[in-house]
């Protein structure tokens, strides 16, 4: 089967600031892959454009094939590290909104979720805490049959156990073959469930490897990698 | 996807939009008390009330139709350049269905403002009396709109149709392209968006003077009177070329709202 | 409850250590129908494709089958399941022995040892 993403030489850079350099990486169907770094490494920069929320300065970078484009985003599955979602909503009108624009969304299983957390169809968005309204986020987006899930930070600044509850509505939820690429810099929390990680530093990368192999030939996790890598 | 996108900015925008034209309407209906009870009766306190009425009410219609450009304007900006357009912008959509059903929805609005501004003054001033006098303004006004130029009625017609459809496309895209040019400012984009605007709105007046001075022309018109009057006339170029100008104005507009939505985006 | 898993190995490793435990220990019967990987991944708090591993790799010692349609099951065969509780065994007693050698002890003086620790283990 064909990588569900490649990135070919790609670049973006504002003004003379760099966030990317020379990316090429091909990620395959079906893993869970983390993309890990430090703040401002270009984590968030790298799944902005393949939401095409940026557009590259150089190289390219497709998409099961194709560039970004509409055909596209309604494949992949997009959690951002805000909000987004408007207060005046409640959360059957949320759903509803999900529904009409993507064909995969699937709505029993976001209710299910939904109801799992005690959050009733009539709930007001406004009423409800910030972490509630994340894991309203994430189960829109988790609710989603895509191709490709693009996570960015999804359990930065969430306490442990909305953590656990996070990772594990994750991985209980991604369709069938789907590809998970998760970008964050909370590594011990998340490496267990990751295939693959690919080391992103100053716009580069740095270290692609599977997590197995690190523990295996380096007999260290990939957190305790991590920190002797990216060493101040 | 044109639909969808139109049925949820609809959604989104007109309850308050309702309630607000909604109010300006039950407002006209005191006000057609007020002014009968003015006009049978003299005596200073019904002139107060009479007066502040009117106040109150020329600054109500003032204000709704304000109140509906910013809202509808400042909708434009939240949902594509806030978080909101986090959301937005991952839809299988393109940008030109995000400008038009942004912009089918403001169209669509306008006019209903005008329609409720009309009633609204029909409910104030309508009777027996003045249905004559409205008649009357009807008839020269038309007559105005048929003879602005020296062709056809029609021609005339026409034209004054075109323009306005060039002028609502020219209104709301010169709107969303300043708001669009203020996303681009790394720091104080309202400000920016507003600065673009009065900029446009100053570039395309100085335009328009220059305009107005090379097309006007003096001629003498003999009216009923023995002296003869010379004016200003505006040539027929003069009205092609406006139209045309703001015409491509407009288009720029859209086309570079819809440049900046697709190749500029930079959310925060 | 996430199954406590050491970041420092290869989770498939860990894994499969500790079904072996658990079909070792009776918590699986012999011949008995385990959840599906989803399940057991979800259990696990792991990767459904780490699990998938760890299963392979089980069915490769014999000590789970899958029959294709209906899903995996421990062998029910009681004689292999004690042979691998005994390899266990061992490994964890040789484990044992390395370390108190290093504290000196001699051979009978560990015996003498744990004789003594499980008399007064049973009072």
């Amino acid at each position: 089967m064909s990588p569900i993403l490649e990135c070919r030489n790609l670049s973006k850079s504002y003004g003379n600031k760099t966030a990317l350099s020379n990316i090429n990486l091909s990620l395959e169907r079906g893993k869970i892959v983390g993309l890990l770094g430090p703040n401002g490494s270009g984590k968030t920069t790298l799944i902005k454009l393949i939401n095409q929320l940026l557009v590259p300065t150089a190289g390219e970078l497709l998409i099961d094939g194709k560039p970004p484009s509409v055909a596209t985003k309604k494949i992949v599955s997009y959690l951002p590290e805000r909000t987004y979602l408007n207060d005046w909503m409640n959360v059957t009108d949320i759903i509803n909104f999900f529904a009409d624009f993507y064909e995969d969304f699937d709505r029993s299983r976001a209710y299910d979720m939904l109801s799992s957390l005690g959050i009733e169809p009539g709930d007001r968005l406004k009423t409800m805490s910030k972490g509630t309204k994340e894991k309203v986020q994430l189960i829109l987006v988790m609710s989603r049959r895509a191709k490709l899930y693009c996570l960015d930070e999804p359990i930065a600044g969430v306490d442990p156990a909305a953590r656990d509850y996070i990772l594990s509505t994750i991985i209980n939820n991604y369709a069938e073959d789907a590809t998970l690429f998760i970008s964050t810099h909370l590594i011990s929390d998340v490496e267990n469930i990751l295939d693959d990680v690919i080391f992103l530093q100053n716009g580069q990368i740095t270290l692609t490897s599977s997590v197995d192999e690190i523990r295996y030939k380096q007999g260290k996790s990939v957190d305790g990698l991590f920190r002797e890598v990216f060493r101040c | 996807m044109l639909a969808k996108l139109f049925k949820h900015e609809w959604k989104a925008v007109s309850i308050l939009l309702l309630l607000i034209h909604g109010a300006l309407l039950v407002f006209s209906f005191p006000g057609r008390i007020i002014i009968s009870m003015a006009s049978s009766n003299t005596g200073d306190y019904v002139d107060i009330i009479f007066a502040f009425y009117i106040l109150f009410y020329v600054l109500g219609i003032v204000l709704v139709a304000f109140m509906t450009y910013l809202y509808l304007a400042r909708r434009f900006m939240s949902n594509l350049f806030s978080d909101e357009g986090y959301l937005m912008h991952t839809l299988p959509v393109t940008p030109a269905q995000h400008l038009w059903s942004k912009f089918f929805v403001f169209v669509i609005w306008m006019i209903i403002d005008l329609i409720v501004i009309g009633l609204s003054l029909i409910i104030l001033f309508l009777n027996k009396e003045t249905l004559s006098e409205l008649q009357s303004f009807m008839v020269n006004l038309w007559d105005a709109f048929i003879t602005s130029f020296n062709s056809s009625p029609v021609g005339n017609v026409f034209y004054w149709m075109l323009s306005c459809i060039v002028s609502v496309f020219y209104s709301i895209f010169s709107i969303y392209f300043s708001i669009c040019i203020g996303s681009l400012c790394k720091t104080h984009k309202v400000l920016g968006s507003l600065g673009t605007f009065i900029g446009i709105g100053i570039v395309t007046s100085i335009i328009s003077s220059i305009l107005m001075m090379i097309f006007q022309y003096t001629t003498t018109v003999t009216s009923g009177l023995s002296t003869a009057v010379t004016t200003q006339v505006m040539g027929d170029a003069y009205y092609l070329v406006t139209l045309v100008f703001n015409l491509l104005l407009a288009l720029g507009f859209y086309f570079g709202s819809h440049y900046i939505l697709s190749k500029k985006l930079n959310l925060q | 409850m996430p199954w406590t898993l050491n970041s420092e190995r290869p989770i498939y490793a860990q894994i499969i250590e500790r079904i072996q435990l658990e079909i070792i220990s009776g918590h699986y019967s012999p011949g008995a129908k385990i959840p599906s990987v989803r399940d057991l991944a979800s259990e696990a708090a792991v990767n459904p494709n780490t699990m998938q591993k760890a299963l392979t790799e089980l069915e490769k010692t014999g000590l789970v089958s899958s029959k294709r349609t209906s899903g995996r099951y421990i062998t029910e065969d009681v004689l292999m399941i004690q042979s691998t509780k005994k390899k266990i065994a061992t490994d964890y007693i040789n484990e044992f022995l390395d370390r108190i050698k290093q504290l000196g002890f001699e051979k009978e003086e560990i015996v003498e040892l744990i004789l003594q620790l499980s008399r007064e283990d049973e009072t």
